[in-house]
Protein backbone atom coordinates (compact mmCIF):
# COMPACT_ATOMS: atom_id res chain seq x y z
CA UNK A 1 0.00 0.00 0.00
CA UNK A 2 2.59 2.07 1.00
CA UNK A 3 4.37 1.40 -2.44
CA UNK A 4 1.49 2.15 -3.92
CA UNK A 5 0.87 5.51 -2.78
CA UNK A 6 4.67 6.14 -3.54
CA UNK A 7 4.53 5.88 -6.87
CA UNK A 8 1.58 7.62 -7.12
CA UNK A 9 3.32 10.84 -5.51
CA UNK A 10 6.22 10.32 -8.03
CA UNK A 11 4.07 10.04 -10.80
CA UNK A 12 2.31 13.02 -9.45
CA UNK A 13 5.66 14.90 -9.08
CA UNK A 14 6.97 14.02 -12.71
CA UNK A 15 3.42 15.08 -14.19
CA UNK A 16 3.77 18.11 -12.22
CA UNK A 17 6.88 19.07 -13.48
CA UNK A 18 5.97 18.16 -17.28
CA UNK A 19 2.42 20.30 -16.98
CA UNK A 20 4.59 22.94 -15.70
CA UNK A 21 6.67 22.65 -18.96
CA UNK A 22 4.07 22.67 -20.77
CA UNK A 23 2.02 25.90 -19.63
CA UNK A 24 5.13 28.32 -19.44
CA UNK A 25 5.79 27.41 -22.94
CA UNK A 26 1.82 27.85 -24.07
CA UNK A 27 1.98 24.22 -25.52
CA UNK A 28 -0.57 21.85 -25.27
CA UNK A 29 0.16 18.37 -25.30
CA UNK A 30 -2.70 18.10 -28.52
CA UNK A 31 0.24 20.49 -30.75
CA UNK A 32 2.55 17.39 -30.13
CA UNK A 33 3.24 15.10 -33.12
CA UNK A 34 2.75 11.49 -31.92
CA UNK A 35 3.65 10.13 -34.55
CA UNK A 36 7.24 8.20 -35.08
CA UNK A 37 9.64 10.12 -36.89
CA UNK A 38 10.93 8.38 -40.23
CA UNK A 39 15.12 9.51 -39.31
CA UNK A 40 17.99 7.00 -38.68
CA UNK A 41 20.48 8.77 -36.58
CA UNK A 42 23.33 5.96 -37.43
CA UNK A 43 22.44 6.61 -41.32
CA UNK A 44 22.75 10.42 -40.85
CA UNK A 45 25.88 9.74 -38.14
CA UNK A 46 27.58 7.79 -41.09
CA UNK A 47 26.95 10.44 -43.77
CA UNK A 48 27.84 13.60 -41.92
CA UNK A 49 31.45 11.45 -40.98
CA UNK A 50 31.89 11.07 -44.64
CA UNK A 51 31.33 14.63 -45.64
CA UNK A 52 33.33 15.88 -43.05
CA UNK A 53 36.45 13.31 -44.13
CA UNK A 54 36.06 13.96 -47.86
CA UNK A 55 35.93 17.96 -47.32
CA UNK A 56 38.91 18.12 -44.22
CA UNK A 57 41.25 15.47 -46.16
CA UNK A 58 42.80 17.75 -48.46
CA UNK A 59 43.27 20.52 -46.33
CA UNK A 60 44.32 18.15 -43.42
CA UNK A 61 46.82 16.95 -45.48
CA UNK A 62 48.14 20.28 -46.88
CA UNK A 63 48.41 21.56 -43.40
CA UNK A 64 50.04 18.63 -41.97
CA UNK A 65 52.87 19.19 -45.17
CA UNK A 66 53.03 22.48 -45.26
CA UNK A 67 55.16 22.97 -42.09
CA UNK A 68 57.60 20.34 -43.54
CA UNK A 69 58.20 21.91 -46.52
CA UNK A 70 61.15 23.80 -46.85
CA UNK A 71 60.50 26.50 -49.69
CA UNK A 72 63.77 28.31 -49.54
CA UNK A 73 65.58 25.94 -51.98
CA UNK A 74 62.85 26.39 -54.22
CA UNK A 75 62.55 29.52 -54.58
CA UNK A 76 65.58 31.12 -56.45
CA UNK A 77 65.34 28.65 -59.27
CA UNK A 78 62.22 29.33 -59.32
CA UNK A 79 61.94 33.18 -59.89
CA UNK A 80 64.96 32.30 -62.24
CA UNK A 81 62.61 30.12 -64.19
CA UNK A 82 60.11 32.68 -64.53
CA UNK A 83 61.86 35.85 -64.86
CA UNK A 84 63.73 34.01 -68.24
CA UNK A 85 60.79 32.84 -69.30
CA UNK A 86 59.10 36.75 -69.69
CA UNK A 87 62.61 37.89 -70.79
CA UNK A 88 62.20 34.62 -73.59
CA UNK A 89 58.53 36.09 -74.40
CA UNK A 90 59.62 39.72 -74.60
CA UNK A 91 62.95 38.97 -76.74
CA UNK A 92 60.46 36.72 -79.30
CA UNK A 93 57.53 39.22 -79.31
CA UNK A 94 60.40 42.24 -80.12
CA UNK A 95 61.89 40.17 -82.84
CA UNK A 96 58.65 39.44 -84.77
CA UNK A 97 57.75 43.08 -84.17
CA UNK A 98 61.37 44.63 -85.70
CA UNK A 99 62.20 41.79 -88.08
CA UNK A 100 62.20 42.85 -91.98
CA UNK A 101 59.09 41.63 -93.43
CA UNK A 102 59.89 39.10 -95.85
CA UNK A 103 58.13 38.87 -99.37
CA UNK A 104 57.15 36.59 -101.84
CA UNK A 105 57.06 38.26 -105.16
CA UNK A 106 54.92 36.47 -108.26
CA UNK A 107 54.86 38.14 -111.54
CA UNK A 108 52.32 36.26 -114.22
CA UNK A 109 53.37 36.37 -117.61
CA UNK A 110 51.78 37.86 -120.57
CA UNK A 111 49.29 35.80 -121.93
CA UNK A 112 49.22 33.77 -118.45
CA UNK A 113 46.78 33.55 -115.36
CA UNK A 114 47.54 33.18 -111.86
CA UNK A 115 45.49 31.65 -109.30
CA UNK A 116 47.36 32.20 -105.99
CA UNK A 117 45.86 30.70 -102.61
CA UNK A 118 47.28 33.13 -99.68
CA UNK A 119 45.46 30.77 -97.19
CA UNK A 120 41.86 28.72 -97.14
CA UNK A 121 40.12 32.17 -96.88
CA UNK A 122 42.00 34.08 -99.22
CA UNK A 123 42.65 33.64 -102.90
CA UNK A 124 43.93 35.96 -105.53
CA UNK A 125 43.41 35.29 -109.07
CA UNK A 126 45.87 37.54 -111.03
CA UNK A 127 45.57 38.68 -114.26
CA UNK A 128 48.40 38.33 -117.30
CA UNK A 129 51.00 41.16 -116.74
CA UNK A 130 50.36 41.44 -113.04
CA UNK A 131 53.10 41.56 -110.38
CA UNK A 132 51.82 40.88 -106.64
CA UNK A 133 54.25 40.93 -102.98
CA UNK A 134 52.95 38.39 -100.63
CA UNK A 135 54.33 38.47 -96.62
CA UNK A 136 55.93 35.11 -96.17
CA UNK A 137 53.92 35.24 -92.77
CA UNK A 138 50.58 37.40 -93.12
CA UNK A 139 50.08 38.93 -89.86
CA UNK A 140 48.00 42.09 -88.20
CA UNK A 141 48.96 45.46 -90.19
CA UNK A 142 50.75 43.58 -93.32
CA UNK A 143 50.71 44.95 -96.52
CA UNK A 144 50.68 43.06 -99.63
CA UNK A 145 51.86 45.14 -102.90
CA UNK A 146 49.90 44.71 -106.28
CA UNK A 147 50.12 45.85 -109.59
CA UNK A 148 48.17 44.82 -112.95
CA UNK A 149 44.48 43.49 -112.91
CA UNK A 150 42.89 41.06 -110.23
CA UNK A 151 40.16 39.30 -108.46
CA UNK A 152 41.14 39.27 -104.99
CA UNK A 153 38.78 36.56 -102.93
CA UNK A 154 38.44 37.22 -98.96
CA UNK A 155 36.84 35.83 -96.17
CA UNK A 156 38.89 36.17 -93.27
CA UNK A 157 38.34 36.99 -90.04
CA UNK A 158 41.83 39.03 -89.58
CA UNK A 159 42.10 42.72 -91.85
CA UNK A 160 44.42 42.44 -95.11
CA UNK A 161 45.97 45.37 -96.69
CA UNK A 162 46.63 45.99 -100.21
CA UNK A 163 48.69 48.23 -101.52
CA UNK A 164 48.08 49.17 -105.20
CA UNK A 165 49.68 52.74 -106.88
CA UNK A 166 49.86 53.67 -103.30
CA UNK A 167 46.05 53.38 -102.58
CA UNK A 168 45.39 51.12 -99.70
CA UNK A 169 42.78 48.71 -99.45
CA UNK A 170 41.90 47.17 -96.29
CA UNK A 171 38.95 44.27 -95.61
CA UNK A 172 38.22 41.26 -94.18
CA UNK A 173 35.21 39.52 -96.08
CA UNK A 174 35.15 40.97 -100.16
CA UNK A 175 35.52 40.05 -103.60
CA UNK A 176 36.70 42.35 -105.64
CA UNK A 177 39.30 43.36 -108.53
CA UNK A 178 41.61 46.17 -108.66
CA UNK A 179 42.85 47.43 -112.34
CA UNK A 180 46.23 49.19 -112.63
CA UNK A 181 46.52 48.56 -116.10
CA UNK A 182 45.42 51.59 -117.74
CA UNK A 183 47.89 54.61 -117.64
CA UNK A 184 47.73 56.90 -115.24
CA UNK A 185 44.23 55.13 -113.60
CA UNK A 186 43.57 52.92 -110.75
CA UNK A 187 39.86 50.98 -111.13
CA UNK A 188 38.39 48.84 -108.07
CA UNK A 189 35.52 46.77 -108.54
CA UNK A 190 33.63 45.71 -105.29
CA UNK A 191 31.38 42.66 -106.45
CA UNK A 192 30.31 42.03 -103.25
CA UNK A 193 31.41 42.71 -98.91
CA UNK A 194 33.15 46.40 -98.40
CA UNK A 195 36.70 47.51 -97.80
CA UNK A 196 38.07 50.59 -96.92
CA UNK A 197 40.42 52.89 -99.45
CA UNK A 198 42.74 55.25 -98.42
CA UNK A 199 44.68 57.13 -99.87
CA UNK A 200 48.28 57.77 -96.95
CA UNK A 201 49.06 60.91 -98.93
CA UNK A 202 45.44 62.53 -98.03
CA UNK A 203 44.14 62.89 -94.12
CA UNK A 204 42.27 59.99 -92.52
CA UNK A 205 39.14 62.11 -92.70
CA UNK A 206 39.37 61.05 -96.81
CA UNK A 207 39.26 57.10 -96.06
CA UNK A 208 36.51 55.98 -98.15
CA UNK A 209 34.09 52.75 -97.66
CA UNK A 210 33.24 50.76 -100.12
CA UNK A 211 30.01 49.19 -101.03
CA UNK A 212 28.86 46.41 -102.87
CA UNK A 213 28.49 47.26 -106.73
CA UNK A 214 31.00 50.71 -106.10
CA UNK A 215 33.49 51.02 -108.52
CA UNK A 216 36.29 53.30 -107.72
CA UNK A 217 38.98 55.29 -109.90
CA UNK A 218 41.76 56.86 -108.97
CA UNK A 219 43.26 59.46 -110.83
CA UNK A 220 47.12 59.82 -109.51
CA UNK A 221 47.64 63.40 -111.21
CA UNK A 222 44.74 64.93 -109.52
CA UNK A 223 45.05 62.78 -106.60
CA UNK A 224 41.35 62.08 -106.49
CA UNK A 225 39.16 59.42 -105.94
CA UNK A 226 35.69 58.50 -107.49
CA UNK A 227 32.96 56.56 -106.72
CA UNK A 228 30.19 55.29 -109.16
CA UNK A 229 28.29 52.36 -108.97
CA UNK A 230 29.49 49.77 -111.73
CA UNK A 231 26.69 48.96 -114.26
CA UNK A 232 29.45 47.42 -116.96
CA UNK A 233 29.73 43.71 -115.12
CA UNK A 234 32.39 42.42 -117.87
CA UNK A 235 35.39 44.25 -115.74
CA UNK A 236 35.43 40.39 -114.71
CA UNK A 237 35.13 38.57 -118.30
CA UNK A 238 39.00 37.77 -117.99
CA UNK A 239 38.64 36.06 -114.79
CA UNK A 240 34.65 34.41 -115.49
CA UNK A 241 35.61 34.24 -119.43
CA UNK A 242 32.02 35.23 -120.66
CA UNK A 243 31.24 38.18 -122.21
CA UNK A 244 27.83 39.68 -121.72
CA UNK A 245 25.76 42.19 -123.69
CA UNK A 246 22.19 43.09 -122.99
CA UNK A 247 20.75 45.91 -125.34
CA UNK A 248 24.17 47.43 -125.19
CA UNK A 249 25.02 49.84 -128.19
CA UNK A 250 27.97 48.47 -130.77
CA UNK A 251 30.55 51.05 -129.80
CA UNK A 252 30.47 49.94 -126.34
CA UNK A 253 30.44 46.63 -127.36
CA UNK A 254 33.45 47.07 -129.29
CA UNK A 255 34.61 49.37 -126.15
CA UNK A 256 34.95 46.02 -123.95
CA UNK A 257 36.29 43.72 -126.77
CA UNK A 258 39.08 46.27 -127.18
CA UNK A 259 40.01 46.43 -123.37
CA UNK A 260 39.09 42.79 -122.62
CA UNK A 261 41.77 41.80 -126.10
CA UNK A 262 43.91 44.89 -125.40
CA UNK A 263 43.50 45.50 -128.94
CA UNK A 264 42.57 49.01 -130.40
CA UNK A 265 39.29 49.19 -132.21
CA UNK A 266 36.73 51.63 -133.89
CA UNK A 267 33.57 51.77 -135.55
CA UNK A 268 33.89 53.72 -138.36
CA UNK A 269 30.05 53.55 -139.33
CA UNK A 270 28.51 56.32 -137.31
CA UNK A 271 24.91 54.11 -137.97
CA UNK A 272 25.94 51.32 -137.35
CA UNK A 273 28.02 51.90 -133.80
CA UNK A 274 24.51 53.45 -132.02
CA UNK A 275 22.76 50.09 -133.10
CA UNK A 276 21.91 48.07 -129.74
CA UNK A 277 23.08 44.02 -129.76
CA UNK A 278 22.40 41.16 -126.81
CA UNK A 279 24.90 38.42 -126.99
CA UNK A 280 26.91 36.28 -124.83
CA UNK A 281 30.38 35.20 -125.86
CA UNK A 282 31.68 32.19 -123.93
CA UNK A 283 34.56 31.41 -126.26
CA UNK A 284 36.49 34.23 -125.91
CA UNK A 285 38.58 34.22 -129.53
CA UNK A 286 38.43 37.61 -131.12
CA UNK A 287 38.10 35.86 -134.70
CA UNK A 288 35.06 34.14 -133.25
CA UNK A 289 33.50 37.57 -132.11
CA UNK A 290 34.35 39.62 -134.44
CA UNK A 291 32.51 36.82 -137.37
CA UNK A 292 29.61 36.65 -134.95
CA UNK A 293 29.49 40.69 -134.95
CA UNK A 294 29.70 40.80 -138.93
CA UNK A 295 27.21 38.05 -139.73
CA UNK A 296 24.72 39.86 -137.11
CA UNK A 297 25.45 43.33 -139.02
CA UNK A 298 26.46 42.65 -142.04
CA UNK A 299 29.23 44.80 -142.53
CA UNK A 300 32.88 44.71 -143.10
CA UNK A 301 35.56 44.81 -140.61
CA UNK A 302 39.27 45.31 -141.56
CA UNK A 303 42.60 46.22 -139.98
CA UNK A 304 45.30 49.03 -140.76
CA UNK A 305 48.03 46.98 -139.07
CA UNK A 306 47.78 49.76 -135.88
CA UNK A 307 43.71 48.92 -134.97
CA UNK A 308 40.72 46.90 -136.02
CA UNK A 309 37.92 48.73 -138.33
CA UNK A 310 34.38 48.16 -138.24
CA UNK A 311 33.18 49.89 -141.69
CA UNK B 1 23.64 8.75 -16.77
CA UNK B 2 26.31 10.93 -16.77
CA UNK B 3 25.47 13.66 -19.80
CA UNK B 4 28.39 16.26 -20.16
CA UNK B 5 27.00 19.81 -20.41
CA UNK B 6 26.62 22.06 -23.51
CA UNK B 7 29.47 24.42 -22.44
CA UNK B 8 32.35 21.44 -21.96
CA UNK B 9 31.13 19.95 -25.12
CA UNK B 10 31.76 23.28 -26.64
CA UNK B 11 35.47 23.71 -24.86
CA UNK B 12 36.18 19.39 -26.63
CA UNK B 13 35.03 20.34 -29.79
CA UNK B 14 37.17 23.38 -30.19
CA UNK B 15 40.11 21.47 -29.20
CA UNK B 16 39.34 19.13 -32.32
CA UNK B 17 37.85 16.44 -30.10
CA UNK B 18 35.59 14.37 -32.15
CA UNK B 19 33.83 12.14 -29.35
CA UNK B 20 32.79 15.51 -28.41
CA UNK B 21 30.86 16.15 -31.55
CA UNK B 22 29.99 12.63 -31.75
CA UNK B 23 27.96 13.51 -27.89
CA UNK B 24 26.92 16.78 -29.62
CA UNK B 25 24.76 15.05 -32.98
CA UNK B 26 23.81 12.01 -30.74
CA UNK B 27 22.10 14.38 -28.37
CA UNK B 28 21.02 16.90 -30.76
CA UNK B 29 20.03 15.26 -33.90
CA UNK B 30 16.92 13.93 -33.14
CA UNK B 31 15.20 17.46 -31.65
CA UNK B 32 16.62 18.90 -34.69
CA UNK B 33 15.15 16.76 -37.12
CA UNK B 34 12.04 17.28 -35.12
CA UNK B 35 12.30 20.90 -35.47
CA UNK B 36 13.21 20.74 -38.83
CA UNK B 37 10.82 18.61 -40.44
CA UNK B 38 8.09 20.76 -38.27
CA UNK B 39 9.45 23.59 -40.19
CA UNK B 40 9.39 22.54 -43.92
CA UNK B 41 7.22 19.35 -43.89
CA UNK B 42 10.18 17.76 -45.85
CA UNK B 43 12.05 14.41 -44.75
CA UNK B 44 14.79 14.82 -46.75
CA UNK B 45 15.38 18.55 -46.63
CA UNK B 46 15.12 18.48 -42.69
CA UNK B 47 17.53 15.72 -42.60
CA UNK B 48 20.09 17.47 -44.56
CA UNK B 49 19.73 20.24 -43.31
CA UNK B 50 20.60 18.84 -39.74
CA UNK B 51 23.65 17.31 -41.66
CA UNK B 52 24.48 20.54 -42.55
CA UNK B 53 24.27 22.29 -39.92
CA UNK B 54 26.47 19.63 -37.85
CA UNK B 55 28.98 20.23 -40.27
CA UNK B 56 29.01 23.77 -39.76
CA UNK B 57 29.74 23.75 -36.26
CA UNK B 58 32.49 21.31 -36.96
CA UNK B 59 34.22 23.03 -39.63
CA UNK B 60 33.76 26.51 -37.64
CA UNK B 61 34.58 25.18 -34.15
CA UNK B 62 38.11 27.23 -33.75
CA UNK B 63 35.40 30.26 -33.71
CA UNK B 64 33.06 28.39 -30.85
CA UNK B 65 33.01 30.61 -27.89
CA UNK B 66 32.49 28.72 -24.57
CA UNK B 67 29.55 31.40 -23.76
CA UNK B 68 27.87 30.43 -27.05
CA UNK B 69 24.71 28.56 -26.55
CA UNK B 70 25.13 25.80 -29.02
CA UNK B 71 22.10 24.17 -28.38
CA UNK B 72 20.33 27.49 -29.68
CA UNK B 73 23.27 27.74 -32.23
CA UNK B 74 22.17 24.40 -33.87
CA UNK B 75 18.75 25.81 -33.87
CA UNK B 76 19.06 28.80 -35.84
CA UNK B 77 21.39 26.98 -38.50
CA UNK B 78 19.07 24.50 -39.07
CA UNK B 79 16.59 27.15 -39.47
CA UNK B 80 18.74 28.76 -41.62
CA UNK B 81 19.46 25.95 -43.89
CA UNK B 82 16.05 25.04 -44.11
CA UNK B 83 15.55 28.47 -45.70
CA UNK B 84 18.39 28.42 -48.15
CA UNK B 85 17.57 25.43 -49.31
CA UNK B 86 13.98 26.10 -49.92
CA UNK B 87 14.90 29.03 -51.65
CA UNK B 88 17.26 27.28 -53.66
CA UNK B 89 13.91 24.76 -55.15
CA UNK B 90 11.76 27.33 -55.20
CA UNK B 91 13.92 29.65 -57.48
CA UNK B 92 14.54 26.31 -59.46
CA UNK B 93 10.85 25.52 -59.96
CA UNK B 94 10.58 28.80 -60.96
CA UNK B 95 13.07 28.53 -63.83
CA UNK B 96 11.26 24.70 -65.08
CA UNK B 97 8.09 26.73 -64.57
CA UNK B 98 6.47 24.13 -62.90
CA UNK B 99 4.01 24.65 -60.11
CA UNK B 100 6.50 25.07 -56.69
CA UNK B 101 5.06 22.21 -54.10
CA UNK B 102 3.63 24.11 -50.68
CA UNK B 103 6.47 24.05 -48.16
CA UNK B 104 6.23 25.43 -45.23
CA UNK B 105 8.41 28.96 -45.35
CA UNK B 106 8.33 31.46 -43.00
CA UNK B 107 11.56 33.65 -43.46
CA UNK B 108 10.69 35.85 -40.33
CA UNK B 109 10.01 32.91 -38.06
CA UNK B 110 12.82 32.56 -35.25
CA UNK B 111 13.53 29.46 -34.01
CA UNK B 112 11.79 30.13 -30.53
CA UNK B 113 11.74 28.74 -27.81
CA UNK B 114 8.48 27.59 -28.75
CA UNK B 115 9.40 25.49 -31.85
CA UNK B 116 12.29 24.62 -29.69
CA UNK B 117 10.47 22.64 -26.93
CA UNK B 118 7.88 21.25 -28.95
CA UNK B 119 10.45 19.25 -30.61
CA UNK B 120 12.52 18.53 -27.72
CA UNK B 121 9.50 16.54 -26.10
CA UNK B 122 8.31 15.40 -29.76
CA UNK B 123 11.80 13.65 -29.49
CA UNK B 124 11.25 12.21 -26.26
CA UNK B 125 8.15 11.18 -26.82
CA UNK B 126 9.71 9.20 -29.90
CA UNK B 127 11.79 7.34 -27.77
CA UNK B 128 8.68 5.65 -25.20
CA UNK B 129 7.90 2.24 -25.58
CA UNK B 130 5.24 1.21 -28.02
CA UNK B 131 2.27 0.62 -25.51
CA UNK B 132 3.76 3.33 -22.62
CA UNK B 133 3.45 5.92 -25.42
CA UNK B 134 0.07 4.85 -26.47
CA UNK B 135 -1.14 4.96 -23.13
CA UNK B 136 0.84 8.21 -22.59
CA UNK B 137 -1.00 9.95 -25.99
CA UNK B 138 -4.33 8.53 -24.77
CA UNK B 139 -4.15 10.48 -21.09
CA UNK B 140 -2.35 13.32 -22.35
CA UNK B 141 -3.75 14.33 -25.84
CA UNK B 142 -7.05 12.39 -25.79
CA UNK B 143 -7.70 13.53 -21.87
CA UNK B 144 -8.99 10.00 -20.76
CA UNK B 145 -8.78 8.79 -17.13
CA UNK B 146 -6.74 6.01 -15.59
CA UNK B 147 -9.87 3.98 -16.10
CA UNK B 148 -11.26 4.95 -19.04
CA UNK B 149 -7.70 3.88 -20.69
CA UNK B 150 -7.96 0.40 -18.76
CA UNK B 151 -11.04 0.02 -20.18
CA UNK B 152 -10.57 0.86 -24.03
CA UNK B 153 -7.37 -0.74 -23.99
CA UNK B 154 -8.69 -4.27 -22.07
CA UNK B 155 -6.13 -3.92 -19.59
CA UNK B 156 -5.96 -3.30 -15.35
CA UNK B 157 -5.34 0.14 -14.12
CA UNK B 158 -2.50 -0.78 -12.36
CA UNK B 159 -0.60 -1.70 -16.13
CA UNK B 160 -1.88 1.80 -17.03
CA UNK B 161 -0.30 3.53 -14.03
CA UNK B 162 3.03 1.32 -14.57
CA UNK B 163 3.53 2.42 -18.34
CA UNK B 164 2.19 5.90 -17.23
CA UNK B 165 5.04 5.55 -15.32
CA UNK B 166 7.88 4.41 -17.28
CA UNK B 167 6.80 6.94 -19.54
CA UNK B 168 7.31 9.75 -17.62
CA UNK B 169 10.21 8.66 -16.32
CA UNK B 170 12.05 7.76 -19.64
CA UNK B 171 10.57 11.10 -20.31
CA UNK B 172 12.42 12.69 -17.28
CA UNK B 173 15.64 11.05 -18.46
CA UNK B 174 15.39 12.10 -21.77
CA UNK B 175 15.07 15.33 -21.01
CA UNK B 176 17.80 16.20 -18.34
CA UNK B 177 20.51 17.04 -20.57
CA UNK B 178 17.94 19.69 -21.96
CA UNK B 179 17.33 21.35 -18.56
CA UNK B 180 19.23 24.53 -19.47
CA UNK B 181 16.81 24.87 -22.29
CA UNK B 182 13.74 23.39 -20.70
CA UNK B 183 14.08 25.10 -17.56
CA UNK B 184 11.91 23.14 -15.29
Amino acid sequence: MRNLRNTLKQNKKDQFDLDQLMESNNLLFSELNFKADDSDILKSYQQINKKLNTTNRFIQNLRTLLPYLNFKPILKPAYTVILTTILLFAIIEYRSFTKPVRYAEITVDQGEKVTLHVNEQFTVYLNSGSTIKIPMHLKRNSEIQFEGEAYFNMNQDKKVTIVSNGIQFTGKKANFTINTNTPGQLVANLEDGEINLYNPDLPPSTQLNLQKGDKATYNPTANFVAVEQQTNKNYLAWHTGVLKFDQTPLYSVIEDISKHFNIPMQVENKKLSTQKISAQYTNLEIDYILDKIQLQFNCQISADGSKIIIH
Amino acid sequence: MQHTPDHILIQKIRQGNKLAFDSLFFKYYKPLYRFACNFCNSSSIAEESVQNSFIKIWKNSKNLNSDDEIGKLLFTYTRNEIIDEIRKINTRKKYENAVTPEILTNDKAEPTDHYKIKAILESAIDQLPKKAKEIFRLAKQEGLSVKEIAQYLNISTKTVENQLTIAYKKMRVYLEPFKDQLKF
